[in-house]
């Protein structure tokens, strides 16, 4: 299977590094206990309006819950989930030098994955960074950051 | 919308650190109406009542890990209408049970 198989099949996903929010990470260094990020697979997913990680992966980082918010699944189910203040980095290329971003971001915490086709979803509280492309002959996609934002 | 914690069940297992800042959720959420007259679109922290309020998320948080035991139960939240946020959407139909 090529990759453009795979990326049809599979949606489009964003690989990077996910650790504990910028804050936590220096007060880790500080006292040097540094947890090692975790390799992600995030889908990029427009429907969702906030991101999320798997709450097995969230606890193993270290991350700490800031609050439980309300959210409705696929069911219409309404439940409550905690909210991880957390980093993403990501290796940016384009213009200029290529180089290793990190975003804060706030991620949900969500259900072990049933396929294992990725550890989490980047929605639009994340996505709004970004101007994105979405190439669905092949499923390749884009993100470039846009100039108006700040990681 | 009924936001107490027996009408909304929790969508993963909570550790007891969790189960600690839901209760401070809750707490946060009863006081929201007169939060919502004083503090609308601030960011605060709560632990057992209102312990600071900022302009930015990263303040709070800031203030919060300089003044509070990280595994204290506080809860660092924007002052805001709450409502159940979509994590798909899909959401929006409804689906035969």
């Amino acid at each position: 299977m090529g990759d453009g198989d795979a990326l049809r099949e599979q949606g489009p996903q964003v690989v990077g590094q996910l650790n504990l929010d910028p804050r936590a990470l220096a007060t880790a260094l500080r006292v040097g206990r540094l947890t090692p990020p975790r390799t992600v697979h995030l889908l990029v997913d427009t429907g969702a309006a906030i991101s999320g990680i798997g709450h097995d992966i969230a606890l193993a980082l270290g991350l700490v819950a800031d609050e439980l918010i309300p959210v409705v699944s696929v069911t219409q189910a309404v439940m409550r989930t905690p909210v991880f203040p957390a980093s993403l980095a990501l290796w940016l290329e384009g213009d200029g030098a290529p180089r290793n971003e990190l975003f804060p971001l706030r991620m949900v915490g969500l259900p072990p994955s049933v396929s294992g086709a990725y550890d989490g979803v980047l929605g639009r509280d994340f996505l709004q960074r970004f101007d994105l492309r979405y190439f669905g002959h092949d499923g390749r996609f884009e993100l470039e950051l846009r100039t108006d934002a700040t990681a | 919308m009924n936001l107490t914690a027996d009408a909304l069940p929790p969508l993963v297992d909570l550790t007891a650190g969790e189960e600690k800042v839901l209760r401070q959720t809750l707490q946060f959420e009863d006081a929201l109406p007169g939060l919502l007259r004083s503090h609308a679109g601030r960011w605060i922290v709560w632990l057992d009542g209102l312990r600071s309020a900022h302009d930015t998320e990263e303040a709070a948080r800031a203030w919060a890990a300089d003044n509070l035991p990280i595994d204290s139960g506080r809860v660092v939240v924007r002052v805001a209408e709450r409502r159940p946020v979509a994590l798909s959407g899909l959401a929006a139909f409804r689906f035969k049970p």
